[in-house]
């Protein structure tokens, strides 16, 4: 492969953290938009309420989903990030003093 | 079945309301959020942070999720429609009820849950003033039940709109289709809104997701670079990819123009400065460049110049003031995002019938206003508070920034400041921002000759004087060892001025 491959780990890792930041923002959203669908089925009750708290229901499902794809995708980026690092570690590791013995892909 | 009467008159409406208004908020920091996350995915997409083919995935899984969230985004403001009709159906609801029951109660009426009214049948033993009251109660009773009718009729609405509310909502797949942002775009199916209104433009960008944007970003830069209403980072973008296609064929039209402008960019970031390609018209040899960031910026400086100014001979001077405003206003401000955009943005005069002329800033007064519309748009749009903008214009920029406010609405400036005007403007209420400001020398013949209007320094004028040294000459107001620059970089981050 001849594309060029580089990292700056704590920027990514930065980046990792924004996004653990906005998905904990979002979900912290979530609560309060519960409250609000119970908040449209008691000011109307009945079948208008129950109507009315189904479909404000859909903000915090909505928002929980959100949330936890950004925290999905936060948490692979960390995970790269901790994968780069043990891979350079190891490599490391094998490097000093192994000049001239053949590595063993695994 | 609708509601009885009386529980429609009880519906706790207030509360309804606030339910409603606060979905509405949530929904719009939504929007903020969304363009906070796709920021974090642009950042990735730098080559400088990540590069590869799992830098390349992960700034897919970031694009992803925004696609969700404008999906998310479009279902719920869907829905928030559909709660905001069912409020007005049930005020017409309660209120329908309410009249109802006031009127049975008026009349001494037993009235059931669905508003049905029993009025005793007329008997001929009956006297004639008790026919009378009992006709009159028959009257009512016809009232009390076309009341009780709208009032179920409106019930049923409310019903009817909480459902589609729901109906509006999707849920977020859970694991989409991965995009493919080389697959070839179909652009025949995406009409870029060339033309339109600045906040129409932001509204449309902000609708597609952020794979639509980069894809439309990299089928019809030339569209999108001059787009007013459309993020400075997509600007950006854009301008960039019409440069490099420029200077990769020779001989083009406006090959002097990039040029000049690559070279500007090329010494800027070399100096460690974010620049922005605002603008880039090969055609019309037109240039704006930022230093700074024009989408995240607190304080925003544009830069209007005079006579004679063009990218090829002048961008660097621009870009240079703009970079010393920029620096003077963060240094006044410690914390404070700044960003100056030099924007040569009009044919600026250029022969000795043009300069006495207001012909050029007819041209450049509009475009200068959808410029600034454009830049606070580009904010709302995406729910982001919109930065204080301060229009600083110098020499003949001034009566096209005379012109700008001429223009049909409001000027988007918080403040204007004038650099050794020869008028332009009757006064500083005109130029329709909040403050005015001017800066004129003694030795500075253009402040006083008057050619185009009052002169702002004039008292009647209406502008607040910045301070100048005595032989400050017309080229020096952005001097750093003068006193006007440090005045002109309060006046950005609003502070007054020095």
């Amino acid at each position: 492969m001849s594309a060029l491959i580089s990292v700056q780990l704590d920027a990514v890792e930065e980046l990792a953290a924004d996004l653990a930041t906005l998905a904990v923002a979002l979900a912290s959203e979530a609560p309060l938009c519960t409250s609000t669908a119970n908040s449209l089925a008691s000011a109307l009750g009945g079948h208008e309420g129950l109507l009315a708290f189904s479909a404000g229901s859909g903000w915090p499902r909505l928002i929980d989903s959100l949330a936890d794809r950004t925290a999905a995708v936060s948490a692979t980026l960390s995970n790269a990030v901790d994968a780069y690092r043990t891979l350079d570690a190891g490599l490391a590791r094998r490097i000093p003093g192994r000049v001239g013995v053949t590595a063993i892909a695994r | 079945m609708s509601a009885p009467l009386p529980a429609v008159a009880g519906w706790d409406l207030p509360l309804l309301r606030g339910a409603v208004g606060t979905l509405d908020v949530v929904t719009g920091r939504l929007t903020a959020w969304r363009s906070r996350t796709e920021a974090v995915g642009r950042a990735l997409e730098s080559a400088r942070c990540w590069s590869g083919p799992a830098a390349s995935e992960a700034a897919r899984a970031v694009v992803d999720l925004s696609a969700d969230a404008v999906s998310s985004s479009a279902g719920l403001r869907g829905a928030l429609a559909e709660l905001t009709r069912m409020v007005g159906a049930a005020e017409e609801a309660q209120e329908a009820a309410a009249a109802a029951l006031a009127t049975a109660a008026a009349e001494g009426l037993p009235v059931d849950e669905r508003g049905g009214v029993t009025v005793p049948v007329v008997d001929p033993r009956m006297s004639a003033e008790q026919v009378a009251v009992l006709r009159g109660q028959t009257e009512a009773a016809a009232r009390v039940e076309a009341l009780a009718g709208r009032a179920a009729a409106s019930a049923v609405v409310v019903a009817e709109a909480a459902e589609a509310a729901g109906r509006a909502l999707h849920p977020v797949a859970d694991q989409g289709p991965p995009l493919d942002l080389l697959a070839p775009f179909d652009g025949a199916g995406e009409a870029v809104p060339l033309g339109g209104p600045p906040t129409a433009v932001a509204g449309w960008w902000a609708s597609l997701s952020a794979g639509e944007q980069r894809r439309l970003l990299a089928t019809r830069p030339d569209q999108l670079g001059g787009l007013d209403g459309v993020p400075a980072w997509a600007r950006d973008r854009a301008n960039r990819l019409v440069l490099d296609a420029a200077l990769a064929a020779p001989g083009t039209p406006g090959e002097e123009t990039a040029r000049a402008v690559a070279a500007e960019l090329d010494r800027q970031e070399a100096a460690g400065r974010r620049v922005q390609l605002w603008t880039l018209d090969l055609d019309d040899g037109l240039a704006a460049v930022a230093v700074g960031d024009l989408d995240t910026a607190d304080a925003v400086a544009v830069l209007v110049p005079g006579i004679w100014t063009t990218p090829e001979d002048d961008l660097a001077a621009q870009v240079g003031n703009a970079a010393d405003v920029a620096q003077r206003a963060e240094a006044a401000a410690p914390g404070l995002a700044v960003a100056a955009l030099a924007w040569i943005g009009y044919r600026t005069p250029q022969g000795p019938l043009s300069i006495g002329s207001r012909r050029d800033a007819r041209a450049g007064g509009p475009a200068l206003d959808d410029a600034l519309a454009g830049l606070a748009a580009a904010r709302s749009a995406l729910a982001v508070p919109e930065p204080r903008t301060t229009v600083v214009a110098h020499s003949y920029g001034t009566v096209v920034a005379g012109e700008a406010a001429a223009a049909p609405g409001q000027l988007a400036a918080d403040a204007v400041v004038l650099l050794g005007s020869p008028g332009g403007a009757e006064s500083a209420a005109a130029l329709e921002a909040p403050e005015v400001y001017d800066a004129a020398s003694p030795l500075d013949p253009v402040s006083w000759v008057g050619w185009f209007g009052p002169d702002p320094w004039a008292a009647p004028f209406g502008a607040t004087e910045l301070p100048t040294d005595p032989d400050t000459l017309h080229s020096q107001y952005f001097d750093p060892d003068r006193p006007t620059l440090d005045a002109i970089a309060h006046v950005v981050v609003g502070r007054g001025h020095a």
